[in-house]
């Protein structure tokens, strides 16, 4: 997952709108980033999350999340082709920070659905339960890259 | 919706609303406090041409290469429409429209499959639901969110998991997403809408009783509940209602039924064929992927906590568990269940998996591993132990204290392995074949795996040549096949030319390969009925996208030209009922397999005749049809011809007459045959009374009434049998024609006897249980090979069809019948019928029934 990102980031949610992109609607969340681990933009990105409401009509799409202004997560994203960046594999790219003033708070990742793409492998796997302060993620993170980068050369 | 005008509403609806049975669907709550009533999003029958929703793929192919095709994919999105389709229970139908352009906007709702390259990493596929914000009334009252435009979308690469194209993954992940997209959500019991990890569908098992209630719970025909039970009761923990608890009927054998319970613990599980249940509760796996139900506000209801899992009546005992008798049209209530709380489960995402010992030709603990788990009960039954291995998809697999499958076995012996755990389950002598339900005790708690392991009195067949014939049939060679093998050429059936035959090691097929195109490499695959295919020992390698051992074999279709259609008229009016005429060229035309396509919802094909390389069509354009062109497809087996925009939707035109049916001008006939009347309804028709004009395939025929809405005709005796082209003109200007049905007229009744001799008559007339052969004449020789066609009455009530055959004499049929209650009478009237339309009765006597004796 990590390696499949394009941006790994710390942000907190500001606002959200809805619009069509064809036939689908995407609920675009933007976030305020605090600190990059991977790629991303040091100021407010767009992340747009499958469904939302937009012309009287509503689409929802089962496993997408939703987020609330202030909510504050790890976000690993995509983006697409065509420039749509989204949460890796709806909420497995998600790692959310609770409120408060902890230096180093602890982050969750919830278990979520249906099969999903490993990397590499492209195999489906699932993903259970993740719990880890931000320093330990921070960490992982840098470690794969490193690993990454190293196998590269 | 406000919620100020939410809740306005909901006082007008509250007493309206449908009572709060289930929610696997996607649902909204009128209210946040019980009683709770649930609005479901669903589509809106009455905004459907024929009750049909109709699904259509994108001209935008997505990437193929190798033995994939996009054809491949189209074929596994038709079929797992026909599967939707088929569940009877349910009046929404669900046909396959061919192909549409991606900018497509049609105003009729329904249901598109898209290919993107827009899926984040991570997402196999997912289906988008689209609803109104603004609730509707249905004819009956209850309120709904109707269904705008459901969209499926497919990752582009189709070689990727649940791919590649012709994998039976791929076509049970369709039929799965497809169930989204007519509205419902998961459920836990390895039906079709089953989360992926915990499926346990076929190629030939698709859909579960399961699916066939949800389904029914949202579009049910009238009555059908009343050949089905229910079973209902409350869930709580510490005195509180348990909300979102998964509550399931589950039969020692046979599949499951599953319901969710309300926020105020509150469940029914509807739609349960009768038989004897075990009776479940289990939570929400911490994966479950819901779209939890909604209240007014918008504000969703949350799941409650994890709890044990228990079978009714509050054990973690199997053996102590007690059975539901479930009959027809029965409801039995006040099944509750009390649950302790717990931290968490100890286990939700179960996979099975057994392995294939090639050399020894058995299922074993060593070789390939095969994915849900199979035993061969005829071999382990000797051997004494069927080896099965579960594992967790998320990681480490909790070790039970005890498993076991339901049905008669006892505890099985447990052994980690690594992070999964190796069960060795007794075989019971004459274990049988099917899907059987694991059940996994923990100690203070319990996991229920529905069809997790597999039954088999057979090894999975393999196919080890494909041989074309001369005559370019296709003959399969094989072991494990059987008389009941299915081959299939990617996502179609072959035809069998030549049954099997031969014996389990060495066996043979003769099929007719689905029209195909040049080029085209389709996978062929042997099905058995008992879930195992000829790709059964690389199903752990498909269920992870790694390259199979044993590749199926490839069938080279030979070299062909491109296939071309042209359609005629190009132009439609908006609310027109039309015949089109599609020529097609270097296309072969299979009576069943052609699927003609407009490229938009708002234009629906009520009916196809093929004739020659021309396909004839009877079209409904909607009224409020979307302005513009759309593109027409033919899909002929794997051959598809598409052209692009080819057909131009225009705005009415209020002069032209409008045919809407064509019926036999008696009631009680639903045929058209020569010497027959028909009856034309639609508006101006006649500019006056008696002004109109009708011709079939050009020759007028006599017109005994015309009137603005009903033409009254005759069809001339001896009229060719078969499509006409009905032309009509109202005394000034021409309708479009249509196209209508000919068929042959309703046989004749020459006599009626019992099978064992003359009669009946007054002196020995028929009863109960009396079987009576009738003898007719002009019966549709074509019904010998679908009895479904024909049915006999007696005094108006359906009596059952036992046999027809020929008879040494020509153009006489005997058709067996065996009364079945009868009504009394010394002149019943008997008849004949065939598609709907009935011969003329014959009366014979039929005695009263024996009074009871007295007890």
């Amino acid at each position: 997952m990590i390696t499949k990102s394009t941006a790994i980031v710390r942000a907190k949610v500001t606002n959200s709108y809805a619009a069509y992109s064809g036939r689908l609607i995407y609920t675009h969340y933007a976030i305020q980033v605090s600190e990059r681990f991977k790629g991303g933009s040091q100021g407010a990105m767009d992340v747009a999350v499958p469904g939302g409401a937009a012309n009287h009509q509503r689409q929802t799409v089962e496993g997408a999340p939703t987020f609330q202004p202030g909510d504050e997560y790890v976000f690993f994203l995509w983006t697409s082709r065509s420039g749509l960046t989204q949460v890796i594999g709806l909420t497995q790219g998600l790692f959310a920070i609770p409120p408060g003033t902890s230096a180093d708070p602890v982050t969750t990742r919830r278990a979520s659905g249906d099969l999903m793409l490993a990397h590499g492998s492209a195999a489906p796997v699932k993903n259970e339960t993740l719990v880890m302060k931000v320093s330990e993620l921070r960490s992982r993170i840098a470690a794969t890259l490193a690993a990454a980068g190293s196998a590269a050369q | 919706m406000t919620r100020a005008r939410m809740l306005a509403a909901a006082a007008v609806a509250a007493m309206l609303g449908t009572p709060a049975e289930a929610y696997y669907h996607y649902t909204h709550f009128l209210t946040i406090n019980s009683p709770f009533t649930a609005l479901y999003e669903k589509f809106d029958l009455t905004a459907l041409p024929n009750k049909t929703v109709t699904v259509y793929v994108t001209d935008a192919a997505p990437s193929t290469s190798g033995t994939d095709s996009f054809a491949s994919v189209l074929s596994q999105v038709k079929a797992a429409a026909a599967q939707w389709n088929a569940v009877s229970v349910s009046d929404l139908r669900v046909a396959f429209g061919g192909l549409e352009a991606a900018t497509q906007a049609p105003n009729t709702p329904g249901i598109d499959v898209i290919f993107t390259d827009d899926m984040a990493p991570g997402v196999l596929e997912q289906t988008w639901i689209g609803h109104t914000d603004t609730a509707v009334s249905a004819a009956d009252g209850s309120k709904f969110f109707p269904f705008v435009r459901n969209i499926m979308e497919m990752n582009v690469n189709v070689e990727a998991p649940p791919g590649p194209s012709y994998a039976e993954t791929y076509f049970t992940t369709a039929v799965h997403e497809m169930g989204h997209a007519l509205g419902l959500q998961h459920t836990f019991t390895a039906s079709a809408m089953s989360q992926g990890v915990i499926r346990n569908t076929t190629r030939l098992r698709a859909l579960g009783p399961d699916d066939a209630a949800g389904l029914a719970l949202l579009y049910g025909k009238s009555g059908w509940s009343a050949a089905f039970g229910s079973i209902s009761g409350t869930v709580t923990s510490l005195g509180q209602p348990v909300s979102m608890a998964s509550v399931v009927a589950l039969p020692a054998t046979g599949q499951p039924v599953s319901t969710l319970t309300n926020p105020d613990g509150t469940y029914e599980i509807d739609g349960v064929p009768p038989g004897q249940y075990l009776l479940y509760v289990h939570p929400l796996p911490p994966d479950a992927d819901m779209w939890n139900p909604v209240g007014p506000g918008g504000q969703a209801f949350a799941a409650s906590n994890p709890f044990e899992t228990v079978f009714y009546p509050g054990t973690l005992d199997v053996e102590q568990a007690a059975t539901i008798s479930v009959r027809a049209g029965v409801a039995v209530a006040n099944r509750n269940l009390t649950v302790e709380p717990r931290a968490a489960v100890p286990a939700y995402d179960i996979v099975t998996f057994s392995y294939f010992d090639s050399a020894n030709q058995t299922y074993s603990w060593v070789g390939s591993p095969v994915t849900p788990a199979f035993i061969n009960s005829s071999q382990n039954a000797t051997s004494g132990w069927g080896t099965v291995t579960i594992q967790s998809a998320s990681g480490n697999t909790a070790v039970p204290q005890s498993a076991t499958l339901l049905g008669g076995f006892a505890d099985a012996y447990i052994e980690p392995d690594g992070q999964a755990v190796a069960l060795y389950i007794p075989m019971p002598l004459f274990a049988g074949a099917g899907p059987r339900h694991l059940v996994l005790n923990y100690g203070n708690d319990m996991y229920v795996l529905p069809d997790g392991v597999v039954l088999t009195t057979n090894n999975p067949p393999a196919i080890s040549a494909l041989a074309t014939n001369v005559d370019g049939s296709v003959t399969a060679t094989g072991s494990n096949l059987d008389a009941n093998s299915q081959i299939f050429f990617d996502g179609l059936e072959a035809s069998v030319v030549t049954p099997f035959a031969g014996d389990s090691t060495n066996g043979k097929v003769r099929v007719t390969p689905p029209p195909g195109f040049g080029g085209q490499n389709a996978s062929v695959v042997a099905y058995n009925q008992d879930g195992q295919s000829s790709l059964t020992l690389d199903s752990w390698n498909l269920a992870n996208g790694w390259a199979l051992q044993n590749p199926p074999p490839i069938y080279a279709y030979p070299a062909s030209a491109a296939p071309l259609i042209s359609v005629s008229p190009a132009q439609l009016p908006a609310g027109a009922f039309a015949k089109v005429d599609v020529t097609t060229t270097n296309m072969t035309l299979v009576d069943g397999q052609v699927t003609l396509g407009f490229g938009t919802d708002d234009i629906t094909v009520s009916g196809v005749w093929l004739s020659g390389n021309h396909i004839l069509a009877n079209v409904q354009v909607a009224s409020n049809a979307a302005l513009g062109a759309s593109d027409i497809s033919v899909i002929s087996g794997f051959q598809v011809a598409m052209q692009s925009q080819a057909v131009l939707t225009v705005p009415a035109n209020p002069q032209l007459p409008a045919m809407a049916s064509v019926t036999n001008g008696l009631p009680s006939q639903a045929t058209l045959y020569p010497g027959g009347y028909g009856t034309i309804w639609g508006s101006n028709l006649a500019v006056a009374i008696g002004t109109s004009a009708v011709t079939l395939n050009g020759v007028p025929v006599v017109v005994a009434y015309s009137s603005a809405n009903q033409v009254n005709f005759v069809i001339p005796s001896g009229f060719a049998i078969g499509p006409a082209t009905l032309n009509l003109n109202n005394g000034v200007v021409d309708a479009l024609p249509i196209v209508v049905e000919i068929d042959l007229p309703p046989p004749a009744i020459a006599s009626v006897a019992f099978v064992t001799g003359p009669g009946p008559d007054a002196d020995d007339p028929a009863a109960d249980g009396s079987v009576l052969n009738v003898l007719v004449t002009g019966l549709d020789p074509t019904v010998l090979s679908n009895l479904a066609r024909v049915s006999v009455t007696l005094g108006g009530i359906g009596m059952t069809v036992s046999g027809i055959s020929t008879t040494t004499t020509a153009g006489v049929y005997q058709i067996q019948i065996v009364l079945v209650q009868p009504p009394a009478g010394d002149n019943v009237p008997l008849a004949v019928w065939v598609d709907g339309s009935s011969s003329a009765p014959v009366s014979i006597p039929v005695q009263q029934p024996a009074p009871a004796p007295a007890s």
